[in-house]
Parts: C-alpha cells; structure tokens; sequence
C-alpha cells in the first residue's frame, strides 16, 4: 500500500517576518526585539495612508459642518436603479475582501479572541440600542424625532462626494476584516 | 434678538455629530492599526478576522448589515 505524501505544512507558509526570536528557539538566550525604525516597512504603507487620508477626512468636516445652519430637506426620494455610489461602496468592500487574503500571524489567540468577541458583543448592542431609535423616529414620522439616516442623509444631500469617500474607507475596511477569502494563509 | 428653537438647535448639533463622528472613528482605528502595527501586535482587523474566519455567518450577517446600511443611505439621486 502506498502512502500519501502531503507536503509539509509549513513549507506552504509564506515567510512572515518576526520582530522577535522564535518561541521554541532553546538558545536560553531572551527575544531581542528589533530597534523601532527596522519596523517601518512596506506593511506600513497602507496603514498609513489610510491614517493620513482619514485625518483629512476629519478635518474637512469640521471646516464644513462646524459652523453648519442650513436645514435639511424635509424628505429624499429614492432612486429607481442601483446608484454609482452603492456600487462604489460594494465594491470597496469586495476590493477591501481582496487585500484581506494577505498572510499575516497569529500571535496571542486567546487573549485576541475574547477581546474580539467582547468588543463585537458591544459592538451589536450599540448597533441594537441605535436600530430601536432608528425604528421609533421611522414610526414616529414626525420633525419632533428624526432617525439618524435622516441626518446621514443629509450629510451627503450637502457634500455627497465626501461622504461616499467615508464610506469607501468604510467598505475597504469592513471587507478587510469581514470577508476571509479561502485559502489564504492564516498563522 | 432672534434665538432659534430649541429643537432645529439640537437637531443642527446632532448633524454636526454625525459628520464630524464618522471620519473621527475611522481616525481612532487607523491610528490604532498602526500603534498596533508598531508594537507588533495583533491588530482590530486581524483579530476580526479570525473570528470572521471561525464564525462565517454571523461575519456575512454583519457584512450584510453594513451593506444594507449603505443600499439605505446611497439608493438616493
């Protein structure tokens, strides 16, 4: 009977760069962490970019809406076919899905894990506590409450190239984290 | 002297809110990705991931949510 070879698991792994000494390294000799300008590289760029490009994001909108008076429109009416931004912000995340197949480590599992999932427990509590208000102000139909998409929607009603950038960096974001290709390389 | 209602005055505040807010949440996590980055340590994102890649429904109901959020705000001329 012939036996199957697999490949090594570990050959498959692309190489990912360490910033300390192995875990199981028996040198007896303590990590020695890298000097901080060795951990500016290339994994950098994006982050960064992204930090820049939404600092100017939060500036202009204080400059724009800081001293804002205007009222909004009373009521928006919806389109009658998929509009250019929707299928922006979808293909952000689809874009944002893409670059989220890139290796990257493993590094604390548990620790991360109950982090994540306590930080996604109050995550959808606030998005539950804000859907019931959304809810009341749709029922309502009354200027004395408003749902909060009214006010996004104004937001864009006044600077609607703007807006559908936030949301771009939104989608690229949420697709980043949410969608996780098969077959990318997790460690 | 002409002083605005109350109510236009909170609701003029809480637009302000919501402009100045969003971008301002994406500048808090950009800036915790790369402290994290720098400390290398695992960053929102990637933890994200892991649970997305162990919890795939619930990932696709809050990439769903997100996406109807978005049908919601951008189906408009």
């Amino acid at each position: 009977m012939t036996e199957t070879s697999f490949p090594e698991p570990a050959a498959k792994v692309p190489a990912i760069e360490q910033n300390t000494a192995a875990p199981n390294d028996d040198s007896g000799q303590a990590p020695v962490p890298k000097p901080a300008t060795s951990r500016f590289g290339p994994r950098m760029a994006a982050p960064i970019a992204v930090l820049l490009l939404s600092v100017g994001l939060l500036v202009a909108s204080v400059a724009r809406f800081n001293a804002f008076s205007a009222g909004c429109p009373s009521s928006f009416t919806p389109d009658g076919w998929v509009t250019g931004g929707f299928t922006s912000v979808v293909g952000a995340f689809l874009l944002g899905g893409l670059l989220g197949s890139f290796p990257h480590k493993r590094a604390g599992r548990e620790v991360a894990s109950l982090t994540t999932q306590v930080g996604l427990t109050a995550l959808v509590l606030i998005l539950t506590v804000a859907w019931w208000y959304e809810t009341r102000a749709v029922a309502a139909n009354s200027s004395d409450i408003l749902p909060i998409t009214h006010f996004v929607m104004c937001i864009k009603h006044y600077e609607n190239d703007w807006t559908l950038l936030v949301f771009i960096l939104a989608g690229l974001l949420a697709g980043r984290w949410l969608w996780h290709r098969p077959g990318a390389y997790l460690q | 002297m002409v002083v605005a209602p109350a109510r236009r005055v909170f609701a003029v505040n809480v637009l302000v809110l919501v402009a100045i807010g969003g971008p301002l949440l994406i500048v808090v996590v950009a800036v915790f990705d790369v402290w994290c980055l720098f400390q290398d340590r695992l960053t929102p994102g990637q933890a994200i991931q892991f649970w997305s890649r162990d919890h795939p429904f619930l990932g696709a109901m809050l990439a769903a949510f997100i996406g109807a959020f978005a049908a919601h705000i951008f189906w408009h001329t």
